[in-house]
């Protein structure tokens, strides 16, 4: 009779600390994993994510005036910046850093896209475009064709410019966004690369974003 | 400990012998290093020029002014990010604070050369006078070049 109870006192205090601890164990376990995937997403510098924007068709012209669409952003990944060909400091510091990361992952055979997609149609005409990009890289892409064609694509991704046109003459400046846009090949805005622009932090920036979308799917 | 000693001495001793005008602030000319032209797509009318400048001397000069038979105007601007945009904002005078260098350099200072009387490609080389608020002015030859990343990575 008294080993029993005593059995008793000691196996029902047992019983309760055991799943005590199994119960805080598992809060623990899913406390970290919580957290680790709360890292994972929060280290990643400019990325979009959850739901990221996907884009609506739009229609604008590349360098060569054909037509360039939706369609065009599918089965590559993206990198967008706009600007304009007679911004003389930001915009030919991107397109260099961008012509310097395209020639390296291009080399380890990414399928990629640079575009430079102008906010001044006045200045650059399509045939100015196709120079201006072509100084960079023959690869990129100049994308304009009018302020209407183009505000299909800048009000989708919320892309602000300002022409500044007090001065009444052809020297006028352009306020504009100096972020590069990066774009998933299923047409999804998944990150945001914001200056100042090097070639080592756009590839370490891309290639943790570019492999975390994939663990995604 | 002796070296600077000597030194010290030696600078005390030089203004004692020299406190003339000879040798006040007004003749200390500002020094302009590292000037370049960002070459640029033919088509661009508006280039970017960047150099360090230094100020010996013992109180503030500005940079007023820059001029060149080969561009139609040329101004000092300054970029600033506000938040995701980036506008130029044109300085009417540069200032050097005195003992100090200011450098321009991409994304930060730099100067906007306008309308090239011709197009320029990298090793040409053009003509700008500085003109410094001490009436001092510095005619410097400055290389065209071709823009490389690394020129401006180190800046950041």
């Amino acid at each position: 009779m008294l080993d029993k109870l005593s059995k008793n006192m000691f196996l029902i205090p047992t019983v309760i600390i055991l799943t005590i601890l199994v119960i805080s164990a598992g809060f623990y376990v899913s406390l970290k994993q919580a957290q680790q995937s709360k890292q994972v997403k929060s280290n990643i510098e400019g990325l979009f994510w959850p739901n990221p924007k996907k884009l609506n068709e739009f229609s604008v012209l590349d360098q060569y005036g054909h037509n360039f669409s939706l369609n065009q952003m599918k089965g590559k990944w993206s990198f967008i910046f706009f600007g304009y060909s007679h911004c003389p400091d930001i915009c030919p510091i991107t397109m260099s850093v961008m012509a310097d990361f395209y020639k390296e992952l291009i080399g380890e055979s990414e399928q990629l896209q640079v575009i430079f997609a102008s906010v001044d149609s006045k200045r650059d005409t399509l045939e100015n475009l196709s120079q201006y990009v072509h100084y960079f890289n023959p690869d990129f892409i100049g994308l304009g064709g009018g302020d209407e064609m183009m505000s299909s694509l800048t009000s989708q991704i919320g892309v602000a410019y300002y022409i500044n046109k007090e001065n009444e003459n052809e020297d006028y400046l352009v306020d504009h966004s100096a972020s590069i846009f990066l774009f998933d090949p299923l047409g999804r805005m998944v990150g945001k690369l914001s200056p100042p622009h090097t070639q080592k932090k756009i590839i370490q920036q891309f290639t943790k974003i570019k492999n975390f979308i994939y663990e995604q799917s | 400990m002796n070296k600077v000693n000597l030194y010290l001495f030696s600078i005390f001793f030089f203004q004692i012998l020299f406190p003339s005008s000879a040798f006040t602030d007004e003749n200390i000319k500002v020094s302009i290093s590292d000037a370049w032209i960002s070459e640029a797509p033919t088509i661009v009318s508006i280039l970017a020029g960047y150099a360090n400048i230094h100020n010996p001397s013992k109180t503030s000069i500005s940079l007023i002014a820059i001029s060149s038979q080969d561009f139609s105007k040329i101004e000092i601007h300054r970029n600033v990010f506000n938040g995701e945009m980036v506008s130029m904002e044109k300085q009417e005078s540069l200032e050097i604070p005195a003992k100090s260098t200011i450098l321009m350099s991409p994304g930060d200072f730099h100067l906007m050369l306008f309308n090239p009387s011709k197009p320029l490609r990298s090793n040409d080389i053009v003509t700008l006078v500085f003109s410094f608020s001490n009436g001092h002015n510095e005619t410097i030859d400055v290389k065209v070049k071709r823009r490389h990343t690394e020129d401006h990575s180190h800046h950041h």
